[in-house]
């Protein structure tokens, strides 16, 4: 209990008598005095949890690296305004590590995630976790990043750190150390096929893109917008510059109707198109074509069933209804979707947690071809030969010798749709799920015959 | 004919329905001495407000020293030489005697500036410690030149009040019921203090005050104020033995 | 007209939301003179315990019940009883500090209480996104119809319940003046703490109705709809609830015309849906007369006590000389320490917390000596990081791009200061929040300044041959920079200005009466403050090397001052103390998961919520105590000296203790309540309330005993 105490003279108020001062401590607020106590206390216990943090040097000769085991980090936006978004990225990749440590590790180490930072969706912040990561923690490398904003790109690919994550900021072009989960090149504003060849599907006469005012929500729509001008799909209504997240869409979707649009490229998060959807349903607009670029998740249908009801996705890996639909045929989704239930029961499959998942992959295929004398250039050199990158038929392969620098000659991907409580593979063959496009480097010239797909099955492992 | 110091004309106020001065002239001469009696609420704090520019007459105007003031902000009147206390305390809180004096004559002087601030040079100069010294020996607080006024009581703390009006010096000191609350020691400094700054330094007082002893213990004319009007103006023995005023204010009371 | 009644009805749910909190903020404003921003915390708590209890399968009544009629209304009766009731008659910043901490620990506990999981808001009463009717062609969907209809029942009743019960009758006469009211034997605090679970009930009932309209529930958004309801309660002038509740509508309706016939895709477009509540607040905070006297116009308002000025006790020369060396032995351990043992992120951790230390000291400036609130620093902070990013593109040397970002934040200051100056109170401060609401929603995303979320890269300065580039190099720049600024400010505060600052903080008409020009003083601080927020901004920038508009968000502004307040607003070293706690904490917290991730801002809030006892900050309460103790120490070694001689804060106390208000309050305060009451007493006595105190000599100790006896204990 803090002791009544004066203050001194100043903090007196004139024209108290000296029995208004005896029943002072009672006329105060109780909560006003017993906090003072318990915040100090707590900055006491904090700043004695400093000591013991600070102490925490590196045993052997390579940062990270020890007899049993590498200690990694993990950087997520866990809070700000698109935390679902990121935050399953750990979970991802921790499924594969666990199913490597149950197997006794790599090379006699079992890999240790030990520290998973927020950067709470602001690049400051993403920059200052990723030095603690580095100088604090001494994590030998970064397994599973997914940020709002990549500002701790910059200094990783400084120190040489690998690291791998999630690919939705420009900063992993940085350096040869940074990994993407499908290629470290990223190019928002270039022509983007997809958009296209679905209005083409369906034959729109208005398309509306809409974005939100963040980097690259605004920038990825931009490329559709250009895709969609590139191959003469009339852009109806264009906002990039929604403010995230999204809290009313009454006023757009009331002018796209007034436009008569006919499909909705969206690059808002999933509680943006949701709104979306829903605003659309309330305004009563229907029959609407909708490409969304995120929402490709088990757990968001079953909430939002009927606002996702015909939605088209897109995904750079093969899409998890295979497992189901044709078992056997993409073994490391099978593997992904069979970890995944066995250590997170309670973490249906979607985009994030497979990329955190196909990084991990990425690191451990690079522990396991240095071998090990296991240092940090020696593992980026190693990755760095890999021809084509799968990770076990889960993605359209990567050539790591160019994937820093661009974005290969031909660009796959897998095209789901909303159906029921679950998604459906759709524009695929026999053969594959994935629908190919020669990349449209500008200036391109060619035609809009582009737009078949090019069947590429995905290459054996 | 001397120009007087302060001269109001027609001065008018209304605060709703309430009539808190009505066509008031009043005109206090260089070095003079003016007490304003009246019952509660015959406006004489609304008269010091208008002519210091607290509140705003609804007509009439107030000239200081042949200049008319009354479209100046109050800090300003104050710059030209005019030393108010008030009814309700307004001292400083948090501050010390010395430091309400220190920083008075420092805003009268009119030499603060930022850049010497923020080189250090704004603390008190020695001669502006001095004066406040002299002032606080005048007035009886130098014992507790340091000590935050919140501690003093009220009797002291309206001789700080009184101290900070004397910076300057002012050529007018208006004050506002200064001897309540004061004992008998205090009312007998108050007393001396004015005698001296009238006699010695010529600074003009108009005196708002229900105790008739200590103002004709310190004025010469008396004006008495009635529901907003002038009802009486004259030397203090004349004023006293109006009908007039003994009806309205003096009679019911004593 | 189909499109423009398209555009119109989806602005009437959110209007009718802004106008239940707007009722419930004017309410309480007038029966308690706080302004509880912590409403939108509370509609936060409200809608998440009713979605919660209907995904656990709840009948929708039951969820309603404890959401909006026990939930809400319980906080708001604690939060009455235990931390406002005590601040009836204290000033500005004790009422808005606690509100502020509120506002901030509320959502940060419910999220450790309930994780960060997403939680989807459910409708309440009608399907939200159904279509019920069509009016004409324009669809009208079920959020729309229930709100609207829920709302204009809940309002016609309370208005009924004002016009026509005793409950009514009573509240109505503590609005008008709570000590008018006791004095006619209404108990004032009763009553009050009646309107706060009335007004808490309307926020928590605002949050459920229009928690469906969001796709997920999350705190920003009631926050958002707080501070439109500040702006249409300002509509009202704080005081005329049909005002405020027609100005509520009309601000939700405008909210939507707004975003629909502006052109799409653009900043402005975008920026100004947020950020308009502002624009309207600003404009209404000018424009409305009422708003800019500094105190409620109670008539009994003057016999209050003044606002509690803190000034830290004179010490013992030993005692001072002792603690004044223990802590140049901190710091300079600390710098010692920063420069030679700690490791990479702890060197960032203390240049950080320096670099912050920069930011407070600008409030320390502005609240702790001016005594004037500013909810926008960060945007002050902002406008220097941002203009040193822009010129060093343009290679401008970074030096003097920092000093030139003060200069630009201090011009910035001195523009929001001109229309603040004859506010007064908590209004600067609404005012400063417009500010930097406009700042972070609009002004930052333009590529020319802020850049948006991408933000822009600034490098690490460097003069002539010297680079600062090296973290224990910019280190020192920054150590650099702090020291002369903190001294800056401490001679500022012992120089003319701030002697002149703590005048007008004391009494405003004393220092009017002694020359001070209160304008060009609250012009010069504001501009100062500015100045070095911005300089600390620019800091801030070369420190992270890449900056965004989430680094300046407006909820940084109303962290930074929670944090100052709660560790010590009146003093450089608290500036000092309160940078570098914050950024150890900071970086302590941050390896927490996700659900504790707010720990760092709950723990200042709690403390700001001690604020009201303890005005000074709990690290420099903390501080006193112990220098308490070693003057007891010193005393009890050397008794030969009897006590006084030695110190004059000794001998003061003494003073204070012996001589120190036998007088009570000031009787003076009567005449003037005479004077007032001839418009203030008619009201209540309307009311059936209050007869107005009798003549000169006969209310008076009647009325002092009345606010003795009246005085809460």
């Amino acid at each position: 209990m803090v002791e009544e105490h004066d203050l001194g003279l100043g903090s007196r108020a004139p024209g108290g008598t000296d029995q208004e001062r005896r029943p002072r401590g009672v006329r105060t607020s109780r909560v006003a005095r017993v906090v003072p106590a318990l915040v100090t206390v707590l900055l006491a216990a904090v700043l004695a949890g400093c000591a013991s943090t600070s102490t925490n040097a590196p045993e052997g000769t390579t940062t990270g690296v020890y007899s049993t085991r590498v200690v990694v980090g993990a950087l997520v936006s866990q809070t700000g305004p698109l935390p679902a978004l990121f935050a399953p990225v750990v979970t991802g990749a921790r499924a594969y590590l666990d199913m490597v440590d149950a197997k006794g590790g790599v090379d006699g180490r079992k890999i240790d995630l030990a520290y998973t930072l927020d950067d709470q969706s602001s690049p400051s912040i993403d920059a200052s976790q990723a030095r603690t990561l580095v100088d604090q923690y001494h994590v030998f490398a970064v397994v599973a990043v997914a940020t709002a904003s990549f500002a701790g790109g910059k200094f990783l690919a400084a120190q040489g750190v690998p690291t791998f994550g999630l690919n939705v900021n420009p900063q992993w072009m940085d350096g040869p150390s940074l990994y993407g989960n499908s290629g470290s090149f990223i190019t928002f504003t270039s022509p983007n096929v997809q958009a296209a060849f679905v209005a083409q599907q369906h034959h729109v006469h208005a398309a509306a893109v809409l974005a939100y005012n963040v980097a690259q929500s605004q920038q990825g729509c931009r490329g559709m917008v250009n895709g969609l001008r590139r191959y003469h799909v009339p852009i109806a209504y264009e906002d990039l510059a929604i403010p995230a997240p999204a809290s009313d869409l009454h006023a757009d979707v009331t002018r796209m109707k007034q436009a008569k649009v006919d499909m909705v490229v969206s690059c808002m998060t999933l509680s943006g198109n949701v709104l979306l959807s829903q605003t659309m349903r309330a305004t009563g607009m229907s029959g609407v074509t909708q490409l969304w670029a995120t929402g490709y998740d088990e757990n968001a249908i079953r909430q939002h069933t009927s606002s996702m009801q015909g939605a088209y996705f897109m995904q750079p890996n093969v899409p998890f209804e295979v497992t189901k639909l044709q078992p056997g045929l993409y073994p490391g989704m099978d593997q992904f979707q069979k970890m995944l239930k066995r250590y997170f029961p309670r973490t249906l499959p979607s985009e994030t947690a497979l990329a955190g998942w196909t990084s991990a992959a990425l690191f451990v295929e690079g522990l396991r071809a240095v071998g090990r004398n296991l240092t940090r250039s020696r593992l980026v050199h190693a990755i760095n030969t890999f021809k084509s990158f799968t990770a076990d038929t889960i993605l359209a392969p990567v050539d790591w010798r160019t994937a820093h620098t661009s974005s290969g000659p031909i660009n796959c991907n897998a095209f789901v749709q909303a159906e029921g409580k679950t998604f459906v593979p759709v524009y695929g063959t026999e053969k594959s799920v994935f629908s190919c496009f020669e990349t449209p480097h500008p200036p391109v010239t060619r035609p809009i015959s582009v737009l078949n797909p090019v069947p590429a099955g995905v290459p054996p492992a | 004919m001397i120009e007087p110091l302060l001269e109001t004309a027609g001065l008018t106020k209304r605060f709703g329905r309430v009539v808190a001065l009505s066509d008031v002239s009043l005109r206090i001469d260089a070095g003079g001495s003016v007490g304003v009696v009246g019952p509660n609420g015959a406006g004489k704090t609304t008269l010091f407000d208008c002519v210091l520019g607290v509140v705003k007459p609804d007509a009439g105007w107030v000239a200081f020293d042949g200049r008319r003031i009354d479209r100046l902000p109050t800090f300003r009147r104050a710059l030209l030489g005019i030393g108010r206390t008030f009814q309700r305390l307004e001292l400083f809180g948090g501050m010390t005697p010395r430091e309400h004096l220190c920083v008075t004559e420092r805003v009268r002087g009119g030499r603060g500036r930022l850049w010497k601030d923020v080189i250090g040079l704004g603390r008190p100069s020695p001669r502006e410690r001095r004066e406040a010294d002299d002032l606080l020996a005048l007035v009886g607080l130098e014992d507790v030149a340091d000590v935050p006024v919140e501690a003093l009581n009220l009797g002291r703390s309206r001789l700080v009040e009184l101290a900070r009006a004397l910076v300057g010096p002012p050529e007018l000191l208006m004050l506002d019921e200064p001897s309540s609350g004061l004992d008998d020691a205090e009312r007998a400094i108050l007393v001396s203090v004015l005698e001296r700054v009238r006699h010695e330094r010529g600074v003009a007082v108009v005196l708002v005050e229900h105790d008739l002893d200590l103002v004709t213990a310190v004025v010469d004319r008396l004006v008495v104020l009635d529901v907003g009007r002038v009802i009486a103006d004259g030397p203090v023995d004349t004023v006293l033995s109006d009908a007039a005023v003994r009806s309205a204010y003096l009679g019911s009371g004593r | 007209m189909a499109l423009f009644l398209s555009f119109l009805l989806p602005g009437i749910p959110y209007g009718c939301a802004y106008a239940l909190m707007g009722a419930g903020l004017v309410l309480t404003y007038r029966a308690s003179g706080v302004f509880n921003l912590a409403f939108g915390a509370q509609a936060y708590v409200s809608a998440i315990i009713f979605s919660i209890a209907v995904h656990d399968a709840w009948p929708s009544w039951a969820a309603f019940v404890v959401a909006v009629l026990v939930a809400s209304p319980a906080i708001g009766l604690a939060v009455e009883r235990l931390l406002f009731r005590y601040t009836r008659t204290a000033g500005p910043l004790v009422k808005l500090v606690p509100a502020l901490g509120l506002l901030i620990a509320i959502p940060s506990v419910t999220q450790m209480i309930i994780g960060t999981a997403t939680r989807l808001p459910s409708s309440l009463v009608l399907q939200t996104w159904k279509i019920y009717f069509h009016l004409g062609s324009t669809p009208v969907s079920g959020g729309e119809l229930s709100t609207t209809v829920i709302t204009v029942v809940v309002v016609g009743l309370f208005a009924l319940v004002l016009r026509s019960s005793t409950l009514g009758l009573r509240m109505r006469a503590v609005v008008e003046s709570p000590r008018m009211a006791e004095l006619s034997g209404v108990r004032a605090d009763r009553t009050s703490a009646t309107a706060w679970v009335l007004s808490s009930l309307f926020a928590g009932l605002a949050g459920v109705l229009l928690a469906p309209i969001f796709a997920t529930v999350s705190a920003p958004n009631f926050t958002a709809l707080l501070v439109a309801a500040v702006a249409a309660a300002a509509i009202g002038g704080f005081e005329s609830l049909p005002l405020a509740l027609g100005g509520a509508i009309g601000l939700g309706i405008s909210q939507q015309l707004l975003a629909g016939y502006l052109p799409s895709g653009t900043i402005l477009s975008s920026g100004l849906r947020p950020a308009f509540p502002f624009v309207v607040l600003a404009v209404a905070l000018v424009a409305r007369r009422t708003l800019r006297q500094s105190s409620a116009r109670d008539p009994l308002a003057s016999c209050d006590p003044p606002a509690l000025a803190f000034r830290a006790p004179a010490r013992m020369a030993q005692v001072a000389v002792g603690s004044r060396a223990f802590g140049a032995l901190v710091a300079g351990m600390l710098v010692a320490t920063t420069l030679v043992l700690v490791p990479g992120s702890w060197e960032f951790v203390f240049t950080l917390g320096a670099v912050l230390s920069i930011v407070f000291l600008s409030i320390t400036l502005l609240t702790g000596m001016g005594g004037q609130i500013s909810l926008g620093q960060a945007a002050f902070a902002g406008a220097g990081a941002f203009t040193v990013g822009q010129l060093a593109m343009h290679a401008v040397p970074v030096l003097a791009a920092v000093l030139l970002g003060g200069l630009l934040a201090a011009a910035l200051g001195t523009v929001v200061a001109l229309p603040a100056l004859r506010l007064g109170g908590v209004a600067v401060g609404l005012l400063t929040l417009s500010f930097a609401l406009l700042a972070t929603n609009v002004l930052f995303l333009y590529p020319w300044s802020g850049n948006g979320a991408t933000g822009l890269t600034v490098p690490r300065p460097r003069l002539g041959a010297v680079s600062f580039a090296g973290s224990g190099a910019f280190f020192w720049l920054v150590l650099a920079f702090l020291v002369v600024l903190a001294g800056a400010v401490k001679l500022v505060q012992w120089g003319t200005i701030g002697q002149e600052l703590a005048a007008l903080r004391g009494s405003e008409r004393g220092s009017a009466a002694i020359g001070i020009d209160m304008r060009r003083l609250r012009v010069v601080a504001f501009t100062l403050s500015a100045g070095i927020a911005g300089i600390g901004g620019a800091l801030y920038a070369c420190l992270q090397q890449s900056i965004s508009v989430n680094d300046f968000n407006y909820q940084f502004s109303l962290v930074y001052v929670v944090v100052v307040a709660a560790v010590g607003v009146y003093s450089v070293a608290g500036a000092l103390e309160a940078g570098v706690l914050y950024a150890v904490l900071m970086q302590l917290t941050s390896t927490l998961s996700s659900r504790f991730s707010s720990l760092l801002a709950l723990v200042f809030a709690l403390a700001a919520l001690s604020y009201v006892r303890h005005p000074e900050g709990v690290v420099a309460y903390a501080k006193a105590w112990v220098l308490d103790r070693a003057e007891q120490l010193t005393r009890h070694f050397q008794r030969a000296e009897p006590p006084g001689t030695g110190s004059r804060g000794a001998a003061g106390r003494a003073e204070g203790r012996a001589a120190g208000r036998a007088e009570g309050p000031q009787p003076a305060c009567l005449g003037e309540a005479e004077e007032a009451g001839g418009r203030d007493l008619r009201a209540t006595a309307g009311a059936g309330a209050a007869r107005p105190p009798a003549a000169n000599g006969q209310g008076r100790s009647h009325l002092r005993s009345r606010l003795h006896g009246g005085d809460r204990r």
